[in-house]
């Protein structure tokens, strides 16, 4: 899959861009704070509607056209995929400051969110990335959630229903805390929570399964063939990895509805569900040591890596295409062999889309194959 | 810029307030709703206000089905023409109107006037369902068709409705779910088609 062609309208910094691209690779170059991160911004959002910089879409307008009466900011994608092009338009309308209307269409056709995402996968490895390994659960889960709902639409659904029953559990179980709900009002919520949450749990062991099979052999190169890593999934409910997927679906059913009964008093005093794959957690292992807590920066970085490249084999396999990928200046961060090791890796992909303040740290070999554009104030040259 | 206060006379400004407070309605249609009145008759005017004035005068709730109604009991509920041994749950009067264009259905209704939705700290003693439930005591009904939205909320207040009715021996059934007529299966989502499959019959 490659992107033909891009147009911004009062998006971030740019008034209006335009721009047709072959099916190439693209090296976007420029001085710091020109606008090179927001074209990759942009992409990022035709792929998942949402950017990864922000939840606050107010900063997507371009402030010139903040105060400029029925003005619009649009993002239009056009991509070329195996199954046939693709359109993918998103309109945000805007009065007083304020994002009054936000439109998605595809091909034209106004779709919902959840319909747009999986549509056109792309994998974004920026600087932020490296706090995979380290930082707090919920980046984790939040990425394995986002590759798993561009491959599998079903767990997108299964995902935001899920997330809603919970969020109404939440309430009820402090409405029966206060004693203005009773206990037996729990049981649509307990049951809708745990087949859900099944399904969740049984795809992202599956997904982890995925990633593990080429993640090993990546890593394998970029470290010098000594190290091993590894995802290590640790779902709150546990997981019987000899048994079937259809027995491990009813075993985990089952627990789920046991703990959900033991543990029932807790949840009311506490009034937060405490039981289910919200809590779940994952662990980069090298040589079977967690590298999120004794790895190096360096180490970690190169965790991150592995596990984006084996993000884009993972997704070839199962949707059979390769998605985009976005490299936000990632190779000033990496050593000049590492450097030359993604490039090699990535080049045979049909279109890698990558950011640098400085053009010459990129080998020869992969500018040759690469589309040159420079930024200079929200213009390309 | 200039910061002179706009201009606009008083009854104006209120009225376009009033718009704007409707469901639907924002400044820009506000205005152009008020702008519109100015010019029409007045006559017209006094029809429109007069329309406004008698669905608060002239409404109640019908004490039976709960739905809004002119007499009390509703004329729905009142009708000999109908069955009623079938009662169709629904969560709002305009759920309703919606059965009533089908013509297919010749039963008779109990609104809830919600969904069951912690979040909005609406739980099963903020609904019409008592009344429900004692209007199956009293009345010879042989089903109940659960007609609430086919959506998280209105399937909790379904399977609570359901956990309370068949006890009492009444057949308790709910709305199929599955592809919306005159779609065609290649622009069906995944989800939809999937309830379609499960919920498949013979012919």
């Amino acid at each position: 899959m490659y992107i033909s062609y891009l147009n911004l309208t009062n998006f971030r910094n740019y008034s209006l861009l335009e721009l047709d691209f072959p099916k190439q690779h693209i090296v976007i170059h420029g001085e710091n704070a020109q606008g090179k991160t927001n074209l990759l911004e942009a992409l990022y959002i035709l792929s998942t509607t949402r950017s990864y910089r922000t939840g606050n879409e107010k900063e997507f307008i371009k402030w010139s056209a903040l105060e400029e009466p029925d003005s619009i900011t649009r993002i239009i994608g056009n991509f070329q995929k195996e199954q046939g092009d693709i359109k993918i338009e998103i309109d945000m309308h805007y009065a007083k400051s304020e994002i009054t209307q936000k439109r998605i269409k595809v091909n034209d056709i106004p779709r919902r969110a959840s319909e747009v995402i999986g549509q056109v996968n792309m994998v974004m490895f920026e600087a932020q990335d490296c706090q995979l390994t380290s930082g707090p659960a919920i980046l984790r889960r939040r990425y394995l959630d986002l590759i798993n709902s561009q491959i599998d639409h079903h767990y997108l659904y299964s995902l935001q229903r899920y997330n809603r029953v919970l969020t109404q559990r939440n309430h009820l179980l402090r409405l029966i805390n206060e004693g203005q709900a009773r206990a037996d009002q729990l049981d649509f919520w307990d049951n809708e929570l745990s087949i859900n949450g099944v399904y969740l749990i049984l795809h992202r062991q599956q997904m982890i399964n995925g990633i593990n099979e080429s993640v090993r052999t990546i890593f394998r190169k970029l470290s010098q063939n000594k190290e091993s890593l590894k995802l290590k999934y640790l779902p709150k409910l546990k997981y019987d990895m000899e048994a079937t997927q259809k027995e491990n679906e009813e075993l985990i059913l089952g627990k789920f509805h046991k703990q959900l009964q033991e543990s029932r008093g807790r949840e009311i005093a506490a009034g937060l569900t405490l039981v289910g794959p919200h809590r779940d957690d994952f662990r980069f292992l090298v040589n079977d040591v967690d590298v999120g807590i004794y790895g190096s920066r360096g180490q970690q970085r190169i965790t991150v890596l592995a596990i984006k490249l084996a993000q884009a084999e993972y997704s070839k396999k199962q949707t059979g295409e390769y998605p985009i990928m976005l490299l936000d200046d990632i190779l000033s961060e990496l050593d000049i062999t590492h450097r030359r090791q993604l490039l090699e890796f990535v080049t045979s992909l049909p279109q890698i889309i990558l950011t640098t303040t400085d053009i010459h740290t990129i080998e020869p070999f992969f500018l040759e194959q690469s589309v040159k554009l420079k930024v200079i104030q929200g213009n390309i040259e | 810029m200039n910061n002179h206060p706009v201009q606009v006379a008083e009854p104006i400004r209120k009225l376009i307030e009033e718009f704007n407070k409707l469901p639907g309605i924002g400044p820009k249609s506000a205005q152009r709703l008020t702008y519109y009145l100015v010019r029409m008759p007045e006559e017209h005017a006094r029809e429109l206000c007069d329309s406004i004035i008698a669905i608060k005068e002239k409404l109640v709730f019908c004490s039976i089905c709960q739905n809004i109604s002119e007499t009390d009991p509703c004329a729905i509920c009142q009708s000999s023409e109908r069955d009623h041994t079938l009662i169709c749950v629904v969560e709002n009067p305009l759920d309703i109107m919606a059965m009533e264009r089908i013509r297919g259905y010749n039963g008779l209704y109990h609104v809830l006037h919600g969904v069951i939705s912690p979040m909005d700290g609406i739980g099963p003693d903020d609904l019409k369902i008592e009344r429900l439930l004692s209007r199956l005591k009293t009345e010879d009904t042989q089903e109940v068709i659960l007609a609430t939205n086919l959506n998280l909320e209105g399937e909790a207040t379904a399977m609570y409705l359901q956990k309370l009715i068949t006890p009492l021996g009444i057949r308790v059934t709910r709305l199929a779910r599955g592809l919306p007529f005159g779609s065609e299966l290649e622009y069906a989502d995944e989800v939809t088609l999937t309830r379609a499959l499960e919920g498949r019959r013979e012919i």
